[in-house]
């Protein structure tokens, strides 16, 4: 339990102290003992004394001085003003101004689901693939994977001519149902031919979702992904021939996303 | 010649099956829920205030009452005054109607205490539940099919609550001795193995954490007071039972507190063996802990749990074994509790021999069978939402009165401090007469402000039905009122 907070530890030591000792209280009278002896060897009918006498000392008993109680309902007392005053102050009650906002644990009314979607397609240099998708639910985060393999066109490069391929450029533009786009652009490796493009989406829910863990619209909504063939390369000499005309690519796109479902009957 | 009444064989058997009836399965999967629901290590606060000033004072009220007249709830509430008898068979018959499903839950986790052993809810456990094992229906006006399994898991359970008490309390007192300590053990294990778990820290730290702003929510206190009244079983008319069967010189005082501290001390510990292993499912898969946690109830044991015991690698079937095996244990002292309870009912009013038992073993059964079928979870989510946020309540705020009221406490001071260790005096008073009826009459108001609004997505038919449980078991108390004046002429 490395890491448990220490008003956390605090609770469970309280707890557990007032709980089972209450059971062993209670164990010791119906077994005969008489708690306040075995309290006695153990020392802690010293120590509510003590406790007791210092609260008196220190005034903490004053307004319960009327009740004239003995040293135990007078350690008693303290505790409670005690924890009163940590519960207080813990809670901002001293503070000059408290947040009225929850800042609790707030129980959601939702739960995060993870899924996937792909497409494939093929786009020719200069158009662009425009795709439209609505995933499983209001998405928390995704991430967009483009992938293509430019087409070998160096197997003419016979006796030393020198042809190499040039690579392909593709950009990738996703766009949010609200309208918020995000857009990247790569060309692909030359020796594996295999071009990658990566975006990742966050969203974020707003502030007084995030308060209250609570999520009025789970509407999916429409997401538009656009795959443009902004270059394909050709394959050219060293002298500057065409060997090859590129057209355009096929690629394929991959979807992993988390996304916001409503809470179901369990 | 009166029959003898029986006695518990010891003072023990009768701490022990008190304790089994008050601990169930709401200390493992209510508690905990609440607890990092309204603030964590702060709800502790207004759940120890309610443990002393609602709690304790009845379940002193209810141990008095039983032990002092010797008898079940309806002939204890007519002694004190004949107008009040049908106030104990309410009691009963609000148990009746709770252990009919009550002993459904139980036959899933029999069921699921052998699907343990293979881990044969497979990786989706929620489908597995809903769909594959319950064959939940679009609604609760779409019976389905009756579930066979479940259904022969239920008798069962029935055909083994009725061989634990067909010979009386005797009989009870020796089977306590290994059923309610056994889960206790259980509980210790699964608590212990859960805080060795890779992530638990986490579902701990929401388990304890105080978040003392919450205090100040009316809705903190109104869970409160209403998990110590629901996890002592008080209004049932159990404990009145349980009592009536207490030698003439027994404790009242000292019993009840320590039936109710180590009530509130297992739901403490059961916050361990549930929330480190949520805080380890979290971390497992990558989100938080309030995602996991869900909304605690049935959906925590038989969906959360399985889904950690899948990840749990070497030994996880033995720990689902456990599991399963303790939440029976836990939760068969609180039925056969009830069962015993409604018996004594009969007995006291005349009706001899074993056909109370038989007679009520059938028809719990019998009114358990809408629960087999695809329905019975919905059926079972809302009778549940009436008995307990209704029913019992309205019990608990008339016991109140009537002994408050309609009968002088002071006698109860008297009689309880004659025989207790612990005494008792105007603090217990004030507490049945105006501090226990006020707050259970506030929870009740805010629960009847709320019924407008229905609950859950369930039709307002269905809901209809749900709420005419408690005036049809009114009814029927004033009938069994009427006819045992037949039957004890």
């Amino acid at each position: 339990m490395d890491g448990l907070s220490l008003s956390a530890w605090l609770t469970m030591i309280f707890a557990f102290a007032l709980l089972y000792g209450g059971v062993v209280y209670s164990m010791l009278l119906a077994w005969g003992k008489k708690p306040d002896v075995v309290f006695q060897k153990l020392g802690v009918s010293k120590l509510v004394s003590y406790v007791g006498k210092k609260a008196e000392d220190l005034g903490i008993y004053k307004p319960f001085e009327y009740m004239d109680r003995g040293p135990k309902e007078k350690a008693l007392a303290t505790l409670f003003v005690l924890i009163l005053l940590i519960v207080g102050w813990k809670a901002g009650v001293f503070e000059e101004e408290i947040e009225a906002s929850y800042s609790g644990v707030a129980e959601p009314n939702y739960i995060i689901s993870n899924s996937n979607w792909s497409a494939q397609g093929e786009t020719s240099e200069g158009d662009v693939s425009e795709v439209e998708h609505q995933f499983k639910g209001r998405v928390w985060n995704a991430t967009f994977v483009l992938e293509w393999t430019d087409d070998d066109t160096t197997e003419g490069n016979i006796g030393g001519t020198g042809v190499q391929n040039q690579p392909d450029k593709f950009r990738l533009t996703v766009v949010t149902p609200n309208g918020t786009e995000y857009s990247k652009e790569a060309e692909n490796d030359v020796v594996s031919e295999k071009g990658v493009i990566r975006i990742e989406v966050v969203c974020n829910l707003t502030e007084k979702e995030e308060k209250e863990k609570t999520i009025e619209d789970f509407e999916a909504g429409n997401w538009t992904i656009k795959v443009e063939c902004v270059e394909a390369g050709d394959s050219t000499d060293n002298f500057g021939n065409t060997w090859f005309q590129d057209d355009g690519n096929s690629w394929s796109l991959s979807v992993e996303y988390s996304y916001y479902e409503k809470k179901p009957l369990l | 010649m009166a029959e003898e009444r029986e006695v518990w064989p010891s003072r023990t058997s009768f701490v022990l099956a008190a304790m089994g009836s008050a601990i169930g399965l709401g200390n493992v999967w209510r508690f905990p829920y609440y607890c990092y629901k309204y603030g964590g290590g702060a709800f502790l606060l207004p759940y120890f205030i309610a443990l002393f000033t609602t709690g304790i004072p009845l379940m002193i009220l209810e141990y008095s009452v039983g032990q002092k007249f010797r008898t079940s709830a309806p002939v204890a509430f007519a002694k004190i005054n004949k107008r009040w008898g049908w106030v104990g068979w309410f009691a009963l018959f609000m148990s009746l109607i709770v252990m009919m499903y009550y002993m459904v839950i139980l036959s899933w986790s029999l069921i699921y205490m052998g699907k343990s052993l293979t881990l044969a809810w497979g990786n989706n456990t929620e489908t597995h539940f809903l769909q594959d094992f319950l064959n939940v229906s679009d609604g609760p006006g779409d019976i389905g099919a009756f579930n066979w399994s479940i259904l022969t898991a239920l008798i069962i359970m029935w055909i083994i609550v009725y061989l634990i008490i067909y010979k009386g309390v005797e009989q009870v007192g020796k089977v306590v001795m290994i059923t309610v300590p056994l889960p206790f053990i259980l509980l210790i294990i699964l608590a212990v193995r859960g805080v060795f778990l890779d992530g638990s820290t986490q579902g701990l730290e929401y388990y304890l954490k105080p978040d003392f702003t919450k205090i100040f929510d009316v809705d903190v206190w109104l869970a409160a007071y209403g998990q110590i009244f629901f996890t002592l079983s008080l209004a049932q008319g159990v404990m009145i039972g349980y009592a009536s069967y207490l030698p003439e010189k027994s404790d009242i005082a000292n019993n009840a507190y320590l039936v109710s501290f180590m009530d509130c001390a297992t739901s403490f510990l059961a916050g361990f063996a549930v929330f480190s292993v949520v805080g380890y499912l979290a971390v497992q898969q990558g989100t938080d802990v309030a995602t996991v946690a869900r909304g605690g109830g049935a959906g925590l044991a038989f969906v959360v749990y399985p889904t950690a015991i899948n990840q749990m690698g070497a030994f996880a079937e033995l720990f689902g074994f456990i599991f399963f095996l303790m939440l029976i244990t836990l939760g068969i002292d609180s039925a056969f509790a009830m069962i015993e309870a409604f018996v004594s009912g009969l007995k006291d009013v005349n009706l001899k021999g074993r056909y109370p038992l038989i007679g009520t073993c059938i028809f719990g059964a019998v009114g358990g069978i809408i629960f087999t079928t695809g329905a019975g979870f919905y059926w079972l989510d809302i009778i549940d939402h009436y008995l307990n946020d209704f029913g019992l309540i309205t019990v608990g705020i008339l016991e109140c009165l009537i002994i408050g009221h309609f009968f002088n406490p002071q006698k109860i001071v008297e009689h309880s401090n004659k025989l207790s260790e612990i005494k008792i005096g105007r603090n217990w008073i004030y507490s049945i007469k105006y501090i226990t009826p006020f707050i259970l009459g506030a929870i009740l108001f805010v629960k009847l402000t709320e019924l407008s609004e229905g609950y859950g997505t369930y039709p307002g038919w269905a809901l209809t039905i749900g709420a005419m449980m408690i005036p049809i078991s009114i009814l029927v108390s004033f009938y069994f009122v009427w006819r045992s004046k037949k039957w004890m002429a």
